[in-house]
């Protein structure tokens, strides 16, 4: 609530107070608007709160934050908090406790809980208690170094955490963790059997409503649920009304419960920044003013200077606009230059593998000196995980993310910010979307006998939508679109969504058996065969340089060729425009990753190639040896254009006709290098690893099987790991990445499924603080 | 739990606050333990904690057993402190209001009252019933590990009498009472309770004193006043 009122200086709060205490004890902090309530007396009037503040801890449940009890009502909530440690051998909060005892006693849990419950805390003792393997499946791949990098500190040295199923390490290894996306979820059949799962943990389960993701999450779920029905399945959700739906629509068998917890750990104070660049009190939940209460100040700036956190949600095309630079140079006043030696070390990482510098300089970078962060979709995983690293050591101030952040990051800010409030999917999805979001809202600090809260800041003309979406009530579906008929469906996803529903994939080749066979039915062996012997020389591929000094016409050929492999496994005879201009885009990109270059090298590569760095190089040498005068010099670079390039885009997508390009009519002086970054990572990722990369390998490896042609094995291996060296490729099993070959693979004398066999090389990375978290468990 | 009734006529003369019903009660707890256990369920039942399973039944009742003895242990001690403080206020203000539902059949006033937690400054009365005559009573209890404290609590009554204390805390409480209630009270009909716990030698000394100071000047005007000595034996 929000009341006029409370604005008055002599206003008397006493009663208030104890009805609102009196109402958590009742029904506990399920009443966002009693939090509210309570988040903005404290704000105006922390002394008013201070001494109610532990009790409302006590009422809250949140027994980790209270000190002794001093009244009757304390004491006999420590003895609620002391039965629940007896009971569960662990400080939980009650919600947690009870969800923790009905996983026990059931075989299928299914539950929904607001953000900042300690969902992780309750999840991390599961892992620790659990006996034998563990399969977590997370909604996206952002989520899995942050799971794993804080499941790897819970458990013990021989318990095995990774991203990707893969046994390893057998020797030194006592049982798995596996952390992976659904997508991820049918390597698991190649191992089933040589596995002992107990328990699958299913977070942020609402991805069942995904159409194409949700068929997916559906079919592992069943498929696991026939293969292991012992094993315990549990289900998470955030701000989810019917929880249970998730048991009945994929007829989990066994006993099965669920539960809707709707507590609240922290507070929430909103605000609606008007035109002029002012801010306004107002309450999605029952407002008593008439709009009229303002904020005094900025509320980022102050909670910035009281060296607080702030997220501004904003939209992708603001951050490669740079329409989110006016924002920040209003506020980097209050973030000063980090000085600080192990966020030094973060920054610098981040700068190594972005291959950044002065003259290639990327906001990322210079930002997070500042302690202010960029973060979304197309920074790659791995910056976005030492993003993330460094923002969880406190390090963090400012952070612009995209819509990537809700599913990806569980970090709370003291401030939300939601500048950019277009939510996709159903007004399911959108609600929940925007729940989650504003869930980020409020801290709950380590200091004992604090009630905190955090502010969400809108803009005003979003005011009544968002009370709209906040209020709406999110349900998910009780039928599975695997159980529906006629599905409203793209043709470019047909193939797979029969094969899941039909559980008909290729488990080894990874593809739906369809797309095998038309592989084998096709025409495609004179272009693999032209492939083969365009990249090999002596036996070892050719470089992206090489590649661009073949003639034109070779190289069209090359691309047609990739083309007509690409388009075999489809049901169709001919790619796109769009389609076509991507796939020739990334063929250099996959020549340099087949090489072993490094993201830096590759980005490096591609940005010198797009800013027409050797036409550059050309003038400057005819300047400096006087074959050209500086007038001209500048005349003849001012003409410079950058090269057009189509923006990476998902493959295939019959709809895309056309190619957008993201460097248009551009000088090189003004490339940003940021940009190359994204849209690099971008082909990296969506194009190459996961749009081309299980065809081609499949039709590579196809023409191994037929003709026993070497060169197509090794394709296949290139493509699928970036190497053919058998080390390397063991290396990339036991999860090292192509930039941590270099110090690594002389450190090693052999690898193999047991484990690895170090030499004493490797004793001068063990006092690294991060390549030492990489080897601990392998050592 | 013993409850003696005194007759008011041993301590005060016939004519003295005439339109007063007022009452001497000794009680005698004899069943601390009891007593304890009843308060203690008043809070843990209705927490909404007590409606998950968070709890293993069996930790559950070894657990609820400890706290009776460590509050009975509190309240024997006579040790001073916070929470020894608050626990004996608790005491107080629950055994007066059950004595008067089960001796006088009023009805009480829930929770929200028990719930109220001693805040500097005085914020209001602890607890409240509504007598036969549906007469809403306002309670005061005190509570003193060694002291007798009557004439803080009904000094405290006096002082919230005059500043109107009474009405103010009508508005929450009007949606728990019935209209009949609210007519007597607005008709400036109403009752006091003053609870306190007994540490003297005479029964007698106590009521008489309290009787006859002054601020039973303000509180003999309304129409009902329970005298309430608490001892544990």
């Amino acid at each position: 609530m929000l009341d006029k009122m409370w604005f008055d200086i002599d206003v008397e709060l006493t009663d208030f107070i104890f009805s609102l205490c009196t109402e958590l004890h009742k029904e506990g902090p399920v009443d966002s608007d009693v939090l509210e309530s309570l988040s903005i007396i404290k704000s105006l009037y922390p002394e008013k709160i201070a001494p109610f503040e532990n009790d409302i801890l006590y009422y809250m449940g949140l027994f980790y934050k209270t000190t002794k009890p001093t009244n009757f009502k304390e004491l006999i909530y420590q003895e609620f908090a002391d039965s629940i440690k007896e009971t569960t051998s662990c400080d939980f909060t009650p919600v947690q406790a009870d969800a923790f005892n009905k996983i026990k006693s059931s075989n299928n849990f299914s539950f929904s809980a607001p953000t900042s419950t300690g969902k992780s805390f309750l999840f991390n003792k599961l892992l620790q208690e659990a006996k034998g393997d563990v399969i977590v499946v997370v909604p996206s791949r952002a989520l899995l170094s942050e799971y794993i990098s804080k499941i790897s500190v819970v458990v013990g040295k021989d318990v095995l955490v990774l991203s990707f199923i893969d046994i390893i390490n057998k020797k030194k290894t006592k049982r798995n963790i596996f952390v992976i996306t659904p997508e991820r979820g049918d390597d698991l059949f190649q191992k089933i059997d040589e596995l002992n799962i107990d328990l699958f943990m299913f977070d942020e389960a609402q991805l069942t409503e995904d159409k194409l993701r949700g068929l997916k999450f559906d079919s592992f779920v069943r498929r696991v649920n026939k293969k292991c029905p012992k094993a315990k399945k549990v289900f998470a959700h955030p701000f989810i009304d019917n929880p249970e739906a998730q048991i009945i629509k994929n007829k989990l068998i066994g006993k099965s419960s669920f539960a809707n917890y709707q507590q609240r750990s922290v507070g929430k104070i909103f605000l609606t920044r008007k035109k002029n660049d002012s801010f306004v009190y107002f309450s999605p939940f029952n407002d008593k003013t008439n709009g009229d209460i303002v904020y005094n100040g900025d509320p980022i700036e102050c909670v910035l200077n009281r060296k607080g956190t702030c997220l501004i949600y904003v939209s992708k095309n603001s951050i490669y606009t740079s329409v989110i630079s006016e924002k920040i140079q209003r506020y980097i006043v209050q973030c000063p230059l980090i000085a600080d030696s192990r966020a030094l070390k973060y920054i610098e990482k981040v700068e190594e593998f972005l291959g950044s510098n002065k003259r290639k300089s990327s906001m990322i970078v210079e930002m997070m000196r500042h302690g202010i962060i960029i973060h979304h979709g197309s920074i790659p995983l791995r910056v976005r995980s030492i993003i993330e690293q460094f923002i969880t050591a406190g390090y963090a101030r400012l952070c612009f993310a995209t819509s990537t952040l809700i599913q990806g990051v569980n970090m709370p800010f003291d401030l939300v910010w939601i500048d950019n409030f277009r939510f996709w999917g159903s007004d399911d999805e959108k609600s929940l979307d925007l729940k989650n979001l504003i869930g980020r809202a409020g801290r709950t600090n380590e200091k004992s006998n604090t009630f905190d809260f955090g502010y969400v800041v809108i803009n005003e003309s979003n005011r009544g939508k968002f009370t709209e979406r906040l209020l709406y009530t999110s349900r998910i579906s009780e039928d599975s679109l695997l159980d529906l008929e006629g599905h409203d469906i793209f043709e470019d996803v047909e193939d797979e969504i029969n094969a899941i529903i039909n559980d008909d994939f290729d488990i080894d080749l990874k593809m739906p058996n369809i797309q095998v066979e038309r592989l084998k039915d096709s025409n495609i062996d004179v272009d693999i065969a032209y492939i083969l012997d365009s990249f090999f020389v002596n036996g070892k591929p050719i470089s992206g340089k090489e590649y661009y000094n073949i003639s034109k016409v070779q190289r069209d050929k090359i691309k047609k060729a990739f083309q007509h492999i690409f388009v075999s496994h489809l049901n169709r005879r001919e790619l796109v425009g769009g389609e076509r201009s991507v796939l020739s885009t990334a063929i250099p990109l996959l020549l340099w990753t087949i090489q072993g270059k490094t993201f830096a090298e590759i980005v490096s590569l591609r940005y010198s190639f797009l800013s027409m760095r050797e036409e550059q190089a050309r003038l400057t040498k005819q300047l400096v040896e006087g074959f050209i005068s500086e007038p001209i010099f500048l005349q003849e670079q001012d003409k410079l254009r950058v090269r057009e390039s189509p923006s990476a885009h998902s493959l295939p997508d019959k709809s895309y006709t056309k190619s957008n390009s993201l460097f248009k009519d551009m000088s090189p002086m003004k490339l940003s290098y940021d940009l190359v970054i994204y849209d690099t990572y971008d082909y990296m990722d969506k194009v190459i690893s996961l749009s081309l990369k299980n065809p081609m390998c499949a039709a590579f490896f196809l023409y191994y099987d037929k003709t026993n042609d070497s060169r197509a094995l090794a394709l296949s291996n290139y493509i699928s790991y970036g190497t053919n060296d058998r080390k390397e490729i063991w290396l990339k099993r036991y999860g090292f990445e192509q930039e941590d070959m270099e110090w690594l693979k002389p450190c090693v004398d052999d690898i193999d499924e047991n484990q690895i066999t170090f030499n004493d090389n490797i004793k001068q990375y063990l006092d690294d603080e991060q390549k030492s978290v990489l080897l601990e468990r392998y050592i | 739990m013993k409850v003696t009734k005194i007759d008011r006529l041993n301590y005060l003369k016939p004519e003295q606050y005439p339109n007063c019903d007022i009452f001497c009660l000794h009680v005698l707890i004899d069943d601390l333990e009891m007593i304890i256990a009843e308060m203690r369920v008043v809070i843990a039942g209705t927490s909404w904690i007590n409606r998950l399973r968070s709890i293993d039944q069996k930790i559950y009742t070894v657990n609820s057993k400890k706290t009776i003895d460590k509050i009975v242990n509190i309240i024997t001690s006579r040790v001073v402190n916070e929470l020894n403080d608050s626990v004996g206020e608790y005491m107080i203000s629950y055994t007066a209001q059950k004595m008067l539902v089960d001796s006088f059949n009023h009805f009480r006033l829930p929770l929200a009252e028990l719930l109220k937690e001693k805040i500097s400054g005085n914020p209001g009365f602890d607890f409240h019933t509504i007598s036969e005559k549906k007469l809403l009573n306002f309670g005061e209890a005190k509570f003193s590990m060694k002291e007798t404290p009557k004439d803080l609590a009904i000094n405290q009554i006096s002082d919230f009498i005059k500043d109107e204390k009474d009405y103010g805390e009508l508005l929450s409480l009007k949606p728990l009472v019935d209209s009949l209630v609210i007519d007597n009270m607005d008709d400036g009909k109403r009752g006091y309770i003053a609870a306190f716990s007994f540490n003297s030698k005479s029964i007698d000394t106590i009521f008489k004193h309290a009787l006859n100071s002054d601020a039973m000047k303000n509180i003999g005007k309304y129409q009902e006043f329970y005298l309430i000595a608490i001892q544990v034996c």
